[in-house]
């Protein structure tokens, strides 16, 4: 299939890059750290995050921190709260996280049952080459590892051809890049999508209204992702670039290969985000070290800010306008070109706190978000669609796995509050996911379908 | 068949349980991540159980039907052994992460009390349970078909409908008792939970008599429900003091609940005694203790 070669070259990559989660939750100055673990990690991170740049770092999540002159302001005193606020704070981000996974895994489950399409084989990507229609067991599984290995060194020279070039500070290259492979996504795979669901329904749609539909919704989706756009438009059109490449990896990975596949892939996000020279960490310390953004189209944000003063009852009230307008605020400066100074930052950084807000004085609290990688999205979804297009058609399968991947979610989170630094964010849901599948589709379903049969409860 | 009865099942079994998650779960993050979790270990217990149950089967000889539907009982008895030890277990868990969010919080309090992770706790169990006997039966009723084409019963759909129903309200119940038994080493609460579960479980055995399953769980989901709600100590609706059972409306801006989200902690009135907040909540935090 050579036409997916193309966006499949730069998804696969970018997929594989932005597969760990990282907060840096801690109080920004390093000269009031006493011990804060991951305080320079998470100033640098501040740094990052006003920074302007569109550097390419697309694994690690960073945490969106918001303005850092309020921030600045507070002091050693405040360090203890801050902590004490995150952590608080942990179950909201949770959730926050909770309800795009959800989404992004329920719209896969959706298509997977309802349209056929991405559950026939069709043939295979390029990267998988070995087929599995081999008549013995053994074969069978040694192709798909075979599979797998190739998929993972495409993968691993991918990321290391990344991290070569953000070393070198080839940021057009990469950034030309990554406007071709969502251009791919948001036109190409969207018009096969939108062509697939028609053909399902069987509703007719002429060429004109489809050119019209398509250009609409890739040309806000290119410019909600790139540039700037509301936050809530910009989480949904990731969510359903995540979904669209989910669904190709669903109909192009082979069985056996999918599974082996999803495997290695969360050894390998463990490996690469966690050793010492691996490339993941190696790109987050580059980032770092420049402090530059981790580069943010490609990344699930749920930041918000919230200025909790003194006047409760206008909280809500401002919270959504200000998030509004800060991630307007956010994606300009993301996408303004690296040289832009300081101090420039700064003043575009320093009216946050007091925009929309009438002109209460009280100190500001922010609230961090948490971010995601796409690639943990797609390869969520990946898993629980490949155990919603099980032939036997249960629906047990498909709800054991979603619930199995949001409690490794929440157990990331959870070590993420704890260590505060970049984590990977596919080994524990998919650790749990594939156990879950497995199990649930071989003991629990033999059991559940006799005890439907004789209408037993337990 | 079709989309009457997918709606009209759908409703019937999940409607109440859909409308405590929306009206008294999906605000608080926490809660939500309780009853995740809940839903979790039910399945871990679940699995065991099956494992056990698969296990036994493929040792024995498959053509034996009183074999097997012996192994059967015994799969159903041992799976529900194993959800009350799932639970003890959580009630484990959920202690010690009360104590975790005793530390973490400003004022010494912990924003969610054990008893409210009782109820999410139970509802986490019964929703989980309610959506592993239920999902496969909608899907199937969504397509074509006729129910009982073969000599069964004709209200299949129904009656599984109303006994996941039920199950789920009483997952609910069982789980506030259990954890009120944990919490004040009343042993015989803790067994009262088991041999509930199991009767009902076994009830269920008489199917499709539905009068000997659906009818005697009913009753006894009545029966728990109302005990439930006696043995908490004088829990008012709404209003302040000790026992008043006075009835004050909601103060506007406090919304269903009466407190703001996350601040869901007893309120202690300056003789010391509990005083109760507004709101159904004021039912899980007024236990008198």
């Amino acid at each position: 299939m050579i036409t997916f070669m193309n966006n499949s070259d730069s998804e696969d990559e970018t997929c594989n890059e932005r597969t760990s989660l990282m907060s840096a939750e801690s109080p920004p100055i390093p000269s009031y750290q006493d011990g804060l673990q991951a305080s320079e990690a998470g100033e640098a991170q501040i740094h990052r995050k006003r920074h302007a740049g569109s550097s390419r770092s697309p694994n690690n999540v960073a945490d969106g921190d918001m303005s850092d002159s309020g921030v600045r302001a507070r002091g050693s005193a405040l360090e203890n709260e801050d902590e004490e606020l995150t952590l608080k704070y942990g179950a909201k981000h949770v959730i926050m996280l909770f309800a795009p996974v959800t989404l992004c895994m329920i719209v896969v489950v959706a298509t997977i049952k309802s349209v056929r399409f991405y559950t026939e084989k069709n043939g295979q990507l390029i990267y998988t080459p070995f087929s599995e229609d081999t008549p013995s067991v053994g074969q069978r599984l040694l192709n798909s590892v075979l599979n797998t290995i190739i998929m993972i060194s495409v993968i691993v020279v991918m990321t290391v051809f990344l991290v070569v070039l953000y070393k070198y500070r080839c940021y057009k290259f990469i950034h030309g890049w990554l406007i071709l492979s969502s251009l791919m996504l948001l036109f190409l795979f969207t018009y096969i999508y939108l062509g697939e669901v028609l053909k399902t329904y069987n509703v007719a749609m002429d060429y004109p209204t489809v050119i019209l539909v398509i250009w609409n919704f890739g040309a806000v989706g290119m410019i909600c992702i790139h540039w700037k756009g509301p936050l809530q438009l910009q989480q949904a059109y990731l969510i359903m670039i995540s979904a669209l490449m989910a669904l190709v990896f669903i109909k192009y990975l082979p069985e056996w290969s999918a599974w082996v596949i999803l495997g290695a892939i969360s050894i390998y996000d463990l490996m690469a985000v966690l050793c010492p020279k691996g490339p993941l960490r190696m790109l987050v310390e580059t980032a770092q070290e420049r402090n530059e953004p981790i580069f943010p189209a490609l990344i699930y944000s749920s930041a918000m800010i919230w200025t909790v003063g003194m006047a409760k009852p206008d909280t809500a009230a401002r919270g959504p306008s200000q998030q509004t307008w800060d991630a307007a605020e956010d994606e300009r400066e993301k996408h303004s070109s690296p040289s832009h100074s300081d101090s420039q930052i700064l003043e575009t950084r320093s009216p946050v706190p007091s925009h929309p807000i009438t002109s209460l004085e009280e100190p500001e609290e922010e609230e961090r978000g948490v971010k995601l990688g796409l690639g943990d999205f797609i390869f969520y979804s990946v898993l629980v669609g490949k155990a919603a297009a099980t032939p036997s058609g249960d629906w047990n399968t498909t709800l054991a796995c979603f619930v199995a991947i949001l409690i490794g979610l929440c157990l990331t989170l959870l070590l993420l509050a704890v260590f505060k630094k970049a984590l990977p964010a596919l080994p524990i849901s998919i650790t749990f996911g594939l156990i879950f599948y497995f199990s649930t589709d071989n003991l629990v379903r033999p059991f559940m379908d006799t005890l439907a049969s004789h209408q037993l409860y337990i | 068949m079709t989309l009457a009865v997918f709606f009209g099942c759908t409703f019937i079994a999940f409607g109440p349980a859909l409308s405590l998650f929306l009206f008294t779960i999906a605000r608080d993050p926490l809660r939500i991540i309780i009853l995740i979790a809940g839903a979790f270990f039910w399945l871990v217990s679940l699995l065991l159980s099956s494992l056990i149950w698969f296990i036994a089967v493929k040792a024995s000889d498959p053509r034996d039907e009183a074999l097997q539907r012996g192994l059967l009982i015994f799969g159903v008895m041992f799976s529900v052994l194993l959800q009350e030890a799932f639970r003890f277990l959580y009630y484990k868990l959920l202690r010690k992460a009360i104590e975790g969010l005793v530390a973490l919080s400003e004022d010494g309090c912990s924003p969610i009390s054990i008893q409210q992770m009782a109820y999410v706790a139970g509802v986490g169990f019964g929703l989980m349970s309610g959506a592993f006997s239920m999902i496969n039966l909608l899907a199937d009723a969504l397509g074509p078909g006729t129910v009982g084409i073969h000599g069964d019963s004709q209200l299949y759909f129904l009656t599984s409908a109303f006994m996941t129903m039920v199950l789920i309200f009483l997952h609910t119940f069982w789980g506030i008792l259990f954890f009120h038994g944990c919490e004040n080493q009343r042993w015989w609460e803790i067994a009262a939970v088991v041999l509930m579960h199991l009767a009902v479980s076994g009830s269920t055995f008489w199917n499709p008599l539905y009068v000997g399953s659906l009818v005697p769980s009913y009753l006894l989901m009545a029966v728990v429900g109302r005990d439930v709600g006696r043995w908490i100590p004088a829990a008012p609706v709404g209003g302040r003091g000790p026992a008043s059972l006075q009835l004050v409306p909601v103060r506007p801006g406090e919304g269903f609940w009466g407190l703001p989200p996350g601040d869901h902690r007893p309120l202690q009135g300056p003789e010391g005694d509990f005083q109760a907040g507004t709101g159904p909540d004021a039912v899980l935090t007024r236990w008198g203790y």
